[in-house]
């Protein structure tokens, strides 16, 4: 959980500005498909799927809490601080380059 | 600030609401007689470690402050230079990271720190744990109160296997979270867009799927595993415990990234820093009753597993 505000703070996605709801759009997206995932096993052991509205009622304040994070954190907190550090800013995908500069440590 | 109000406000809500509540079990110890609660010594303790954390990398801009009269006013290099330099940038805007101009000299957007937006950013930050908190709750009290309905609270064993199934994380429970993120998100979605047209004539929010898609998909798929991981922890060690263990280990974690990654944090905020970590970790005593029975090595891989998951 700590990870991943690392990847929209690269330089590309502070300059277009992108809308916090939009951000957590992306979220909500990738929790949808990856949810589905979950019905492998399901289907696997031969039992059926069961919805239950408390899963809504759950996720009903993790989009309000997300993007409350994104607002306070991205918007106002740390931005500016990681913003004004170019090393870091122009790179595009952070693990790589946490890889690239592990190795360049260990040589 | 933001990240500790969040993290702070996350845990202690889940503690108070979830012992006081629902009445989660918390280990009590025995000093001279009393059966006394340590947990709440224990989270007060985390959010001492809170505090350092985020203020820790700070250290080393008040140094500077104080050995370089003259670090507001740091002349800073334009762009262009900086990207070619990038480590003499980075020593030169270290001191001056909060100044408008170090941000004006990376081209990337500038916003006022003025008291309105760190007030805006303290309410975010409350909200987002406030949210935060409901949102692992919602799996707790859901699943106390249809075990309450179904009359098998007592015997969870006894349960009929559709309620097993409703909330089985490894299962249903997954795929209604994840129908419930695209349903909310969409409906927010359209409300924004709405408002967006209604109030202020202005367009809906761009997707910008071409920058946001390597990005926003990692931060996606890294949020969809820890929440994976999270409900998982939450389910199995109560909200009242896990959700402490989890903010602090996401400070930490946010920290380890400012550490090796942006280079933030330095000289002796660097060992204050490292300091304050493992002050939070290991304020992670046991503090749930069933943990008393269990043997040092289920402890550990307990533990271990809590890491792992957070």
């Amino acid at each position: 959980m700590g990870s991943y505000p690392v990847p929209i703070k690269t330089r590309a996605v502070l300059e277009a500005d992108v809308h916090p709801l939009i951000f957590q759009s992306f979220k909500s997206f990738w929790v949808f498909v990856t949810g589905f995932l979950a019905l492998i096993p399901v289907y696997a052991s031969h039992r059926s799927f069961e919805f239950t509205w408390w899963g809504v009622a759950s996720a009903a304040s993790w989009v309000p809490s997300g993007f409350c994070t994104i607002c306070g954190v991205t918007y106002i907190g740390r931005k500016s601080q990681r913003a004004s550090n170019p090393a870091r800013a122009d790179s595009d995908f952070p693990p790589l380059t946490l890889l690239r500069r592990v190795s360049e440590q260990c040589r | 600030m933001t990240i500790v109000i969040s993290c702070a406000s996350n845990a202690i809500l889940s503690f108070l609401v979830f012992w006081l509540v629902f009445d989660e079990d918390i280990k009590q110890h025995e000093i001279n007689g009393h059966e006394i609660y340590l947990a709440p010594a224990y989270l007060a303790a985390i959010v001492v470690g809170m505090v350092g954390l985020v203020y820790a990398p700070k250290l080393n801009t008040s140094t500077a402050a104080k050995t370089e009269p003259s670090a507001g006013t740091l002349s800073v290099p334009p762009a262009s230079t900086a990207s070619r330099t990038p480590d003499l940038a980075r020593e030169m805007l270290m001191p001056v990271a909060n100044d408008s101009h170090a941000i004006q000299a990376t081209g990337a957007p500038e916003r006022k720190g003025g008291l309105g937006v760190q007030l805006l950013g303290m309410l975010a930050g409350l909200g987002s744990g406030v949210f935060g908190a409901v949102q692992y709750g919602c799996v707790n009290a859901g699943k106390r109160y249809e075990r309450h309905k179904a009359g098998c609270a007592d015997d969870p064993d006894s349960c009929p296997a559709a309620l097993r199934e409703q909330f089985d994380n490894f299962g249903s429970w997954m795929v209604s979270f994840g129908l419930g993120a695209a349903l909310v998100t969409l409906s927010f979605l359209t409300l924004l867009s709405a408002g967006r047209r209604v109030l202020a004539g202005k367009p809906p929010p761009q997707l910008h799927l071409k920058v946001m898609r390597v990005p926003g998909s990692t931060a996606g798929l890294c949020w969809a595993l820890a929440n994976f991981c999270g409900t998982a922890a939450n389910a199995r060690g109560g909200s009242a415990i896990t959700m402490a263990q989890m903010s602090a280990i996401q400070l930490v974690t946010s920290g380890l990234w400012g550490l090796f990654y942006y280079g933030e944090i330095r000289g002796r905020a660097m060992y204050v820093w490292a300091l304050c970590a493992v002050w939070t970790i290991g304020r992670h005593r046991p503090a749930r009753a069933r943990e008393g029975r269990m043997s040092f090595c289920t402890r550990s891989k307990f533990w271990l597993r809590g890491l792992v998951e957070c």
